[in-house]
Order: structure tokens, then C-alpha cells, then sequence
């Protein structure tokens, strides 16, 4: 939130008068200067008080504070009822830097196209990727669209006339835009029940960070509080193939979310040269997309790759540090099973364990990527895809 | 003591320190320490006395715990208590809401000015287009084809993912 600037408007410190300059002078003034003593100060509220009609009930407050009421609304849709208001909102609006909108629905491609990304992934993919194709295209169908919004959407009676806006078409309006949210109306990955999955993600024209917290079950009242203290055997430690398989897949679904939404922005990002704040999440809070200032200058810079034929930009080759613990007790009373952090750059990078991957979730989250990284940690090396 | 005076020419007395809160009521009485005067007054133009009575009344609220407000060093029950007579306090209509902002800008009350607007962009954030309407005094501002180019506000919005 911005800090707060007085704006002293109409403040008019005259020691002996009360008309103002600025007024006219007005024959029966509502203060009779000489019936008070001498005032030390006279607070000229109406500074721009006019004997026209007043047309709404903001009239007098000057267009920099409305402006400054307007921007804590946030939310587009009511930003467009204001605009109803009068011609002044409606001026105002589109000055409005901080926005929030909230996507009813997104038509992701048909499974034709999911699964050609699929392929394109099998053919290119190498090492550990060809272990896993099975269960590739098992996650392909995550990035399917959800049939269940879908059809709600398509059997709504007054589906032919309403007008379908993309958030590209209505921030158009905005021409000062410097924080923008999105929130999506859900999370991409289809995810069994009891399983925890949250990315955050940073990209510029690419992906930049990535920071994975996952777990097979999360179990919010444990019976017995604390069996890892007197079961700390090596062995459990470490992690066996199949328990490797199912995170590299969290990983890869992760990634290919992330990617997505990061093609959906191309638009957005070039048509609003003045922000400085993009957030991309969903309702479900599975995944956030973030990209500040540089990123976005990077973004506009050089243009994205599409991966051939599927509708995200490409995931180069890529660092990956990752951490497991068969169960951890985090300080709330949760309990993760199987609880891995994954962090991710781009080939090259050094930096693998720093604060980007501490602060990317709140609490009782934090807690978790704290205690990870505390643990032994597996290195892989990923191709881009 | 400080006197306040509204158009309707009503009279507040205010202790010193209670208005302290107001930055520049504070400026004012450094510029004039030792000169003696026993009352301190301050016109408040073209603003009926219940705007005057409601910044005195949210001076008075806040006075007992300035440094704790400022500090955040608040306990949590007390913080609930402050954020339940605060929704009370701007629990009113809009014009008062405005000249309340008008009044804590120009008297420089950092809190109360965010206060109140916070307020009123909840009042139009919450509002259907139908009840945003009912805020303008007039009918309606505009010809049929400006209301053609609104921002769309109640149509489903969809984001298409099209091939390149």
C-alpha cells in the first residue's frame, strides 16, 4: 500500500480572514470574521465548491484522492460498475495502477493438442524423461480442459449473447496499470485427494525460479504426535525410485502449469508497459506465477518460445535441488507424508537454496521449506522441453 | 485548549493534546508557543458541525492509545476492540465518509483519512450497478453509445488459450 501524502488541499492558514482568495467573494458570508476572534488557522474544506448543480455526491473531493479510493478497489468488475457513476469516474478509471481480476473460465486446448505436447516432450525428452512417459501423458490430462466448467458454461441459456471478454480486452481500459493480480478460477493439476501440491514460479521471457512444495497426504490432527524422534533410522531417509518417479511428475506438472500461464500473459505484458507487478494464482491456491519489474522488461524484450504445438512457452534446461522427508510435524499441528521441496533455475545458476526459496509460501508452509532445507538434499539436471 | 468552529458557527473546545493528532493543528501551535493566548481557534469552513464532532469523537477514541497505535505493539484483544468501533464509526452515509476525508486531509490525520476511504471504496466495490447508480444524483450522464463502451462488469469472463 502506498504510503499516505497529505495532500492539504484548500489549506489556507490566514491568520485574521476567513474569505479565501480563491472564492468569490460571496455577500452573505456563512462566518462573520469580526463576531470571532483571531483565528489561527481557517480550514477551507470546499475549496472548489461551484454553484452548479453537483452531479454526484464525490464532487468535492478533489480527483486525487477519489483516484486514490478508486485504486483500493481493485476488483475490475466493480471498477467497471463506478465507471457508471458519472463522466469523472469514468475519466478517472483508466488512471487506476492497481487492478484485480478474477477469470470465470479458461478454455484450455482440446486433448488433441495436449497429448501432441506430450509426444513432443517424448521424442525430445532424454535420461529421465523417457522413464517416465507413461506417466507424462497421464498428467497431459491434467492440462485438459476441465470438462466440468466446460459444460456449465455451454449449457447456460443466454450462452449466445453474452459477450465473452479475455482480461487482455478489458485491462485495455487501463493506461497506468503498475500492479496487476489474476486469479484464475482453478488449479490446473488434477490432484488426488490428501495431496498437497503448491508452486510458485518467477518468469522473465523464461522461467526463472521455481520453488515446489509437495506432499503424498497431509494429515491435520495426527494420532500420535511424534514418531520420527524415535524412528530415525538412515534408511527411511532416503528415497527410493518409485518415490523419486512420483516427484519428478509433481515436478513436471508444476512446470508445464506454470509455462502455460506464462503463455497466456503475452498480451498483457506487452500491451501495458507501465507495470510493474504481475501476479498470476488461482482459487485453489495451487500455484502462483510472479514477475516484477525486470522480469517483465525481459519479457518484453525478447519474445517468448512457444513449444512447438502446445499452448505454453518453453521450460529451458533447468538445476533442480530437491528435498524429501518421509514425515514432517510442522509447528501448527499439521503433517506432511512424503513432503518434498523442489527448487529450480535454469541451467547455470548457483544459487539453489537461498531466501527466493524460504519466503515462497506463507505459513504453516514456511515452516516446512525451513525444515527441508535443513535435510539432505538430491541434485538433478533437467532438459528443456 | 484548542476551539474548533463549524460553519453553523457551533463551538468545540478540544484539549490541546487531543488535537495534537491533527499534524497540522500540531504545526500550528509550534508556530505560536509563547505567545500568550489562552484560546486557540480553528474555523473550519463550509462544514456543518457534525464533521468537527465526529473527527473530535474518533481524536478522543485514539488518544488513549497513540503509542500503541503506532507502534502495533497493541494487545489482540484491544486491536479487535479499536477494529469493531472503527467499522462503527464509518458506518454512515457517503457524503459524510467524503467530508470526513476532506476534513482529515487538510487537517493531516494520516488514520482517519485512510480510514475513511477504505471505506468508502468497500461502499463501491460492493455495490450492484443498480445501487451504483442510486449514488448519482443525476439519471444518467450518458448518451446510449458511451453505455455501449463500458467495461464489461457482469459478463462471464473468459480467457481462451489460441494457438499462436
Amino acid at each position: 500500500m502506498e504510503t499516505y501524502q497529505p495532500l492539504r488541499l484548500g489549506l489556507l492558514p490566514l491568520p485574521t480572514t476567513v474569505s479565501s482568495p480563491t472564492h468569490n467573494p460571496d455577500p452573505n458570508p456563512i462566518l462573520d470574521p469580526l463576531s470571532l476572534p483571531d483565528p489561527d488557522l481557517v480550514l477551507d474544506l470546499d475549496p472548489l465548491i461551484s454553484d452548479e448543480e453537483p452531479v454526484d455526491h464525490f464532487d468535492w473531493l478533489p480527483d486525487p484522492v477519489l483516484l486514490l479510493i478508486l485504486n483500493r478497489i481493485g476488483d475490475v468488475k466493480s471498477l467497471g460498475r463506478c465507471s457508471l457513476i458519472s463522466r469523472r469516474f469514468r475519466s478517472l478509471i483508466p488512471l487506476v495502477d492497481q487492478v484485480y481480476v478474477r477469470v470465470d473460465c479458461v478454455i484450455r486446448d482440446d486433448a488433441a493438442t495436449a497429448s501432441t505436447s506430450a509426444n513432443q516432450t517424448r521424442t525430445r525428452g532424454t535420461g529421465i524423461f523417457s522413464h517416465i512417459t507413461r506417466a507424462f501423458h497421464s498428467i497431459s490430462h491434467f492440462l485438459t480442459p476441465s470438462r466440468k466448467i466446460l459444460s456449465t458454461f455451454q449449457s447456460s441459456p443466454s450462452n449466445s449473447d453474452i459477450s465473452h471478454h479475455s482480461p487482455d480486452e478489458v485491462l485495455r481500459n487501463f493506461k497506468e496499470l503498475r500492479h496487476l493480480q489474476i486469479v484464475l478460477p482453478d488449479g490446473e493439476l488434477g490432484l488426488d485427494d490428501g495431496v498437497l501440491l503448491k508452486w510458485k514460479a518467477g518468469f522473465g521471457s523464461t522461467l526463472e525460479t521455481c520453488v515446489i512444495l509437495g506432499a503424498s497426504s497431509v494429515l491435520t490432527k495426527p494420532e500420535n504426535p511424534n514418531p520420527s524422534s524415535c524412528n530415525k533410522t538412515g534408511e527411511e531417509e532416503t528415497i527410493n525410485n518409485a518415490i523419486l518417479k512420483l516427484r519428478i511428475i509433481w515436478t513436471i506438472s508444476a512446470l508445464i502449469a506454470a509455462s502455460s500461464r506464462h503463455y497466456l500473459l503475452e498480451k498483457i505484458v506487452s500491451g501495458h508497459e507501465t507495470l510493474e507487478r504481475l501476479e498470476l494464482s488461482d482459487k485453489d491456491g495451487q500455484g502462483v506465477l510472479t514477475m516484477d519489474k525486470g522480469q517483465l522488461e525481459g519479457f518484453r524484450a525478447s519474445p517468448i518460445s512457444a513449444s512447438c504445438g502446445a499452448l505454453r512457452t518453453v521450460v529451458p534446461a533447468l538445476s533442480v535441488k530437491l528435498w524429501y522427508a518421509p514425515m514432517l510435524d510442522l509447528p501448527g499441528g499439521m503433517r506432511l507424508e512424503g513432503a518434498t521441496l523442489v527448487a529450480i533455475r535454469p541451467s547455470g545458476s548457483e544459487d539453489l537454496a537461498g531466501d527466493w526459496v524460504l519466503d515462497a509460501f506463507d505459513e504453516p508452509y514456511q515452516s516446512a521449506v525451513r525444515m527441508l532445507m535443513a535435510r539432505r538434499n538430491y541434485r538433478i539436471e533437467m532438459n528443456s522441453f | 485548549m484548542i476551539t474548533l468552529i463549524s460553519s453553523d458557527k457551533r463551538k468545540f473546545h478540544v484539549l490541546e493534546e487531543v488535537a495534537n493528532q491533527s499534524l497540522t493543528i500540531r504545526d500550528v501551535i509550534e508556530d505560536r508557543r509563547g505567545r500568550r493566548r489562552a484560546d486557540r481557534i480553528i474555523l473550519v469552513t463550509n462544514i456543518n458541525s457534525k464533521i468537527p464532532e465526529k473527527v473530535i469523537v474518533y481524536w478522543l477514541r485514539h488518544f488513549l492509545m497513540p503509542e500503541e497505535i503506532a507502534h502495533a505493539s497493541m494487545s489482540h484483544k484491544k486491536a479487535e476492540k479499536l477494529k469493531k468501533w472503527e467499522a462503527k464509526f464509518f458506518d454512515t452515509d457517503i457524503d459524510t465518509l467524503n467530508d470526513l476525508i476532506l476534513a482529515a486531509d487538510s487537517l493531516d490525520i494520516p488514520s482517519l483519512f485512510d480510514g475513511a476511504c477504505e471505506k468508502v471504496s468497500d461502499i463501491l466495490k460492493n455495490r450492484s450497478a443498480e445501487e451504483v447508480g442510486e449514488i448519482s444524483k443525476i439519471e444518467n450522464e450518458f448518451t446510449h453509445e458511451e453505455e455501449e463502451e463500458e467495461i464489461p462488469s457482469e459478463n462471464a469472463w473468459v480467457w481462451r488459450n489460441e494457438f499462436a
